[in-house]
């Protein structure tokens, strides 16, 4: 009989690890004035949570301009290329790919349409904008959740059943392990009044 | 720094009216304004075309001026319709504008005596249409208007297309009429429109616009007036439910007044777009002229209130209609270029827009000049959020946006003048500063007995805390 081998033990859950240290606050101003001084004090790896928008809070937490606008110019631009690659290409030349594989041959294909020119700019500007659009359009949404790393299925944060209420009435200010200072994070929250601080779990 | 759910209060200047201050600046206005229109009727014995000309060139300062006030118009009545907070604080120089609107009125007699004078000066259909007959004749076939009928009808002046053809039967020099550069729209055509354009339903017409926008831009701006001493919140509950009808009523008079004042230029030719193309101008002029308006009185210390934010919203709202003219052009463009159907693309070919070397005249450069400098520079131009929120940058596109929009209109007018070459003197320049400079002047008169910034609105806090995220 063979012996069956020993089974392996599953490891043990490493050790209850902090995540993140949020501290909790209930007025605009509140949460403020606290957002200036981690600003101040050069955090880096940290976040406000709020109800509303607040108006003024990208300054006071020293937010860096976002780089969506520089993806949406340059997609646009792809598009403006591709749209303009498109219809001159198939409708003004006859360059023909018959070396593609699997016989999926391009050809250009010059076909007079209402007696214009084969290479009609006019005519192609509609379906240029268009592809100039789909690509800006496209490439700002997925580019927004890419640089809000969306989709996000799991957040430590929500362990925490003081932080549901980010959602109605209360501001929250959320410091993640990674950031160097994390270690002095909990005093600095205490010390501009936050009503409560609680460390949170992976 | 807890300023953003904290009341603000308006500065001491924006609280009082500017008064006696705004003297020097209206009689100055009115001053120069009433200079350059007399230094144009000065001119007129000696420029090109006499009253003719001065006739066309009227009609370019009268649309300017009008494309200011309807904008104005609009961008009052739309703020109410959308119930926008942030426009509160920069919306008095539109009602004030808006309000004079009934000066236009004045402004617009010297046309109306143009079409009474029945003889076809600047409007070909304002005249008896035997006349127009007989000119048709006279410009394509040499005057032979009862002799023999050629059976062909040509959108376009005959002798414009081979010099050749038509010298052989020319004892009247047919040559000459068509290189004069009158384009005579043929008769036919016009005397099917006559139901529609008469001397006497275009006046009834005129009338009931200038009812309408008077009204309406005083309504708007006597209520605004009013509620600075009240507070009133109800009021701006009224305006915002007049807001709908008020915003019909200006798209439809809008609409058939730019067919009446431009395209009416030349009665044979039609495009159902002409009302947005010419709205889309005046939005991006009227825009572009509060930006400066506020330059302007933010350099004297009024308008404390007005801050990067609002700036930052005008420059989004120019840029978007920078665009949205770009697309009403073009979309007008291709679409009579693709059907090429002659009636259509005659106004096209009058006004330069041709590929044909043999064909361009001095309005193809400017043709040229306004699809790269009233879309494509500005567009690229206006991109950036800098742009709008840097005062120097957002100030230059919006005198760079209003030299664009009198080119526009000038391209639209001029060519019916003389389509064969550019035409810019002292009667045209005259004109449109005068009749701006009066039409400015009216404004700060206007404004000078009340406050400059609306003191009691209901969304006055909201326009002052006002931040684009």
């Amino acid at each position: 009989m063979s012996q069956l081998a020993e089974p392996t033990p599953i490891e043990a859950p490493p050790a209850e690890e902090p995540a993140v240290i949020i501290g909790e606050y209930d007025t605009v101003d509140g949460v403020m004035d606290a957002a200036r001084r981690f600003r101040d004090a050069g955090y880096t790896k940290w976040d406000v949570h709020a109800p509303f928008p607040i108006h003024g809070i990208d300054r006071a937490m020293g937010i860096r301009p976002t780089a969506l606008p520089w993806i949406t110019l340059v997609c646009g631009l792809v598009g403006m290329t591709a749209g303009l690659v498109l219809t001159i290409y198939t409708m003004a030349t006859e360059f023909a790919t018959p070396w593609l594989p699997f016989s999926q041959a391009l050809w250009g294909y010059p076909f007079i349409i209402s007696g214009k020119p084969y290479n009609s700019l006019p005519a192609w500007i509609p379906v240029v904008f268009e592809l100039t659009i789909m690509f800006a359009a496209y490439s700002t949404v997925f580019g927004m959740f890419i640089l809000n790393k969306l989709p996000m299925l799991y957040n430590p944060l929500f362990k925490s059943d003081n932080f549901r209420r980010a959602t109605s009435d209360r501001f929250f200010i959320a410091v993640d392990v990674r950031d160097p200072q994390f270690g002095q994070a909990e005093p600095l929250l205490r010390e501009t009044g936050a009503l409560s601080v609680e460390t949170l779990t992976h | 720094m807890a300023q953003d759910h904290h009341p603000h209060t308006l500065h001491e200047a924006d609280q009082t009216p500017l008064g006696d201050k705004a003297g020097p600046a209206y009689r100055l206005l009115f001053t120069v304004g009433a200079a350059a229109v007399l230094l144009a009727v000065l001119a007129v014995p000696f420029s090109d075309g006499g009253v003719r000309r001065f006739g066309f060139a009227y009609v370019l300062a009268f649309a300017f001026v009008l494309s200011l006030g309807l904008g104005s118009l609009f961008f009052v009545v739309v703020t109410h319709l959308f119930r926008a907070g942030w426009a509160v604080v920069i919306r008095r120089p539109a009602e004030t504008f808006a309000a004079n609107l009934s000066l236009l009125a004045v402004m617009f007699v010297p046309i109306l005596l143009l079409v009474w004078a029945n003889n076809g000066l600047v409007y070909p259909w304002a005249q008896p249409n035997d006349q127009l007959k007989a000119k048709y004749y006279e410009a394509n076939y040499g005057g032979h208007s009862d002799a023999a009928d050629p059976g062909a009808v040509h959108i376009l002046p005959v002798a414009a297309e081979g010099d050749d053809a038509h010298h052989s039967g020319g004892e009247h020099g047919d040559a000459h009429a068509a290189s004069s550069g009158v384009h005579v729209p043929p008769y036919d055509l016009v005397e099917k429109k006559k139901a529609y354009l008469n001397i006497g339903f275009f006046t009834v017409r005129w009338i009931l616009y200038f009812v309408i926008w008077s009204i309406l831009g005083y309504v708007y701006w006597r209520t605004s007036i009013s509620q600075d001493v009240s507070g009133d919140h109800t009021l701006t509950n009224r305006l915002q439910g007049l807001a709908p009808a008020g915003i019909l009523l200006f798209a439809l008079t809008l609409t058939f007044a730019s067919l009446d004042l431009l395209m009416s230029l030349d009665p044979a030719w039609f495009s159902t777009m002409w009302g947005v193309y010419f709205f889309s101008g005046s939005v991006v002029s009227t825009v572009a002229a509060l930006i400066l308006i506020l330059m302007i009185l933010q350099h004297y210390g009024l308008m404390q209130a007005v801050n990067v934010e609002h700036y930052h919203d005008l420059g989004k709202l120019l840029f978007a209609f920078v665009f949205f003219w770009g697309y009403i052009a073009f979309s007008q463009y291709m679409l009579i270029w693709y059907a090429a159907i002659p009636e259509e693309t005659g106004w096209f070919e009058l006004h330069g827009v041709t590929t044909a070397p043999a064909e361009m005249t001095g309005w193809t450069v400017v043709a040229i000049v306004l699809l790269v400098g009233h879309l494509l520079i500005p567009f690229a131009g206006l991109l950036s959020r800098h742009v709008k929120r840097r005062k120097w940058s957002l100030g230059f596109w919006a005198v760079w946006m209003i030299v664009m929009h009198v080119i526009d209109l000038w391209w639209i007018v001029m060519p019916s003048f003389n389509y064969q070459q550019v035409t810019f003197g002292v009667v045209e320049a005259g004109l449109l500063i005068g009749l701006t400079s009066i039409f400015l002047g009216a404004a700060v008169y206007r404004a000078a007995s009340y406050p400059l910034v609306p003191q009691k609105d209901p969304r006055l806090q909201e326009s002052l805390a006002f931040e684009n995220l």
